[in-house]
């Protein structure tokens, strides 16, 4: 980020009721200011306001705070701070509005590429993240922070190297990276599995389910193998009862009789049984006079609305496109709108011209009553099935009745592989069925079911996928998150330590009676032996520092000092003055008279294209007034005090 | 914008010390470069997270 400072504009503020400071020549801007002004004109104020204008804090400013911004013994309702500025090569005018009628203040921006004043804070967005209170104190700087750098509970010192090098960038992306997993695991609506221990849980139960599967199937396959083994026995067994009987002479002619007549009755009844089926998959509505019934009545209701209409959505999307209605009356743009809309409400031609063919097929249906016929030829067919059967069994039973062991043996054991197939049946049916109503009647679950087991482990295999998935990506994550913490610790060491040297190098050019060096940079810059420093070592350390902090960092930004000197004794003052204006490509200092012996002498070095000096003075009862020049600079207040 | 030096010496002393591919490497030092520009595109660092290998345990 860049940022030049052009000039900034009082108008009611404090002791300034009106004044202007330019900090440019010919559009380009001094690399060093030098603003002498004397106490209580406001520089403490100007530092507060420019910090306000880069933050767009001050709307959150309080009743008082505004108000204290008020001229005393003026009766004026409001005031301006306004600061021009380059910001990443871009203009902006930033206004700051004091309404002390209200205690109120607000900002107005003016920027070329929005097109204009603009109520409000408006800077780009990336600088808005970047300007904090925080970030701004290192550049517009009044002496606290100096001491907040050496304060053993403080973090400054880091917090700026983190700042100035980018290091809060990896921070933000490992929070991205949090929210993104958050955001993921909020979507799995179907598990709330997020750990591994619920991962385990739900693998145990998919697996149990699996085995349940499997020991169903294989159950239903080996009750199938023990049917039909039953099947053949029983056939058998019927077989070996049937020849029994054929062997008596008095038997045997009635029995084969019947035999053929089951056979015949058989072939009937399949073939009865196709037509019928055939019949209904043809003419499904002939299964039921009720259904039949149904649709007649549908076909009478559409005749008597004269479903469909003629009239398609068709026509009135071409009517649409006419200039001209069927009437003969002009259609405006608006009412084409509205057929078009309405348009949709009526059918298409494809709609109009299934239903003309559903209604010529209700009206096709002839009341004819052959499914019913089959039906009932069926029946009895089935019936005759049922006497013949029993009149075979009657040979069978007079058979036994005369005393034949043999065949009453086979008769039990026919009866007994009946029932165990009978059985079996059921056993099977409870196990395959996926017919509800067999379901309920059995009261059947997942655990002797094959349909409602194969089912629960669908889904569960389906929430173990999920959570799966939830679950790597999780660990995924964190992962890439250490590498990004590894990354940061590692360029912040790195970082510290460059820092470190650098500051210590420029504090020996600046303090030559005592040897001061940074011992480590925790949060806070540790000195090697002391404690603490004075406040005037403090200042010289805080230079140190800051300097060797923006000098490495991409950023570009103006120095804003107040009082750079105020504890420094000459020479340290001297010394401090040689480096600022290597370190920052815009300095604006303020100063007292004060202050000005010792360090400023070393700006007057400077060569007055890269330097001007501005001396704000103020008279009682007069307002601020800016004079500019070196001489007035060198001397002002000294002339005072000489007359 | 492009980070600093000791940024990108970092980067690459972490990724020479992982198990991780090039890809992953190369995508690391990217989606880095781009939230210095301000540039996060949730769906590259989705990308990139699907490239680490878990170790699976034993």
């Amino acid at each position: 980020m860049k940022i030049k400072l052009l000039k900034w504009e009082y108008k009611n503020i404090r002791s300034i009721l009106e004044l202007k400071i330019d900090l440019t020549k010919n559009n380009t801007n001094y690399p060093v200011n030098m603003i002498m002004m004397p106490n209580g004109v406001g520089k403490t104020t100007t530092l507060i306001l420019l910090r306000a204008i880069l933050s767009g804090n001050a709307k959150n400013w309080s009743k008082e705070k505004v108000e204290s911004f008020k001229p005393e013994n003026h009766d004026i309702s409001n005031g301006y701070f306004k600061l021009d500025l380059n910001l990443d090569n871009e203009h902006y005018s930033i206004k700051l509005i004091f309404d002390y009628d209200n205690g109120v203040a607000n900002y107005q921006t003016s920027r070329v590429s929005a097109g204009g004043i603009s109520d409000g804070y408006n800077i780009k967005e990336e600088a808005q993240r970047v300007l904090t209170e925080g970030f701004i104190k290192r550049f517009i700087f009044n002496g606290e922070l100096a001491e907040e750098i050496l304060e053993s509970k403080s973090r400054e010192a880091e917090e700026a190297i983190k700042f100035l090098y980018q290091l809060d960038v990896i921070e933000t992306l490992q929070l991205k990276i949090s929210n993104i997993i958050e955001e993921r695991q909020k979507e799995c609506e179907k598990t709330s599995t997020t750990t591994k221990v619920g991962l385990t849980r739900l693998e145990n139960t998919k697996n149990g389910y699996f085995s349940t599967l499997k020991n169903l199937k294989e159950k239903a396959k080996k009750l199938n193998n023990n049917l039909n083994t039953k099947k053949s026995k029983l056939e058998k067994v019927e077989n070996d009862i049937d020849n029994r009987i054929k062997k008596d002479e008095g038997l045997k002619e009635d029995f084969e009789i019947i035999e053929k007549k089951l056979q015949k009755n058989e072939m009937a009844l399949n073939d009865k049984l196709n037509t019928v089926l055939n019949l209904i998959r043809n003419r499904p509505f002939s299964f039921s006079k009720e259904n039949l019934q149904g649709l007649k009545n549908l076909s009478f209701k559409m005749k008597e609305l004269k479903l469909p209409k003629t009239t398609s959505r068709q026509f009135f999307n071409e009517l649409a496109e006419q200039p001209v209605c069927v009437c003969g009356r002009e259609i405006t743009e608006d009412e084409k709108c509205i057929i078009k809309e309405k348009a949709s409400e009526y059918l298409g031609d494809d709609q109009i011209g299934l239903i003309n063919a559903i209604k010529s097929e209700i009206r096709n249906i002839s009341d004819n009553n052959e499914l019913e016929m089959e039906i009932n030829e069926l029946s009895n067919l089935t019936s005759k099935k049922d006497k013949l059967t029993t009149e075979k069994q009657r040979i069978k039973t007079k058979k036994a009745e005369q005393g034949d062991i043999e065949l009453g043996k086979l008769q039990d054991k026919e009866k007994e592989l009946e029932n165990e197939i009978e059985h079996l049946k059921v056993e099977l049916e409870k196990l395959e069925t996926t017919s509800q109503k067999t379901i309920h009647k059995y009261g059947l679950n997942d655990k002797n079911n094959i349909y409602l087991c194969q089912k629960e482990y669908d889904e569960i295999k389906e929430k173990y996928a999920e959570a799966t998935g939830t679950i790597d990506l999780m660990y995924k994550a964190e992962k890439t998150k250490e590498y990004l913490e590894n990354v940061k610790k590692l360029t912040l060491n790195k970082l510290k330590n460059k820092i470190k040297k650098e500051t210590s190098e420029r504090i020996a050019q600046i303090i030559s009676t005592e040897e001061i060096v940074i011992e480590s940079i925790d949060g806070y810059l540790k000195l090697k032996g002391k404690d603490g420093a004075s406040e005037g070592q403090s200042l010289a350390i805080a230079y140190s520092f800051l300097g060797s902090l923006f000098e490495g960092s991409k950023h570009d930004l103006p120095f804003v000092v107040d009082s750079p000197a105020g504890s420094l004794d000459l020479n340290v003052g001297r010394e401090v003055a040689k480096i600022l204006p290597q370190l920052f490509k815009q300095l604006i200092i303020f100063i007292t008279s004060r202050e000005r012996k010792g360090f400023a002498d070393e700006f007057y070095k400077i060569s007055d294209n890269n330097i001007q000096y501005l001396v704000i003075n103020k008279e009682k009862n007069k307002d601020a007034e800016v004079i500019k020049g070196k001489s007035i600079f060198r001397n002002y207040q000294d002339i005072t005090e000489g007359e | 914008m492009s980070y600093n030096k000791e940024l990108e010496e970092s980067i690459n002393e972490v990724m020479n010390h992982s198990n991780e591919n090039n890809e992953f490497k190369r995508r690391f030092a990217n989606i880095i470069k781009n939230a210095i520009d301000d540039n996060y595109i949730n769906k590259d660092i989705v990308d990139l997270i699907n490239l680490i290998t878990l170790q699976k345990e034993e």
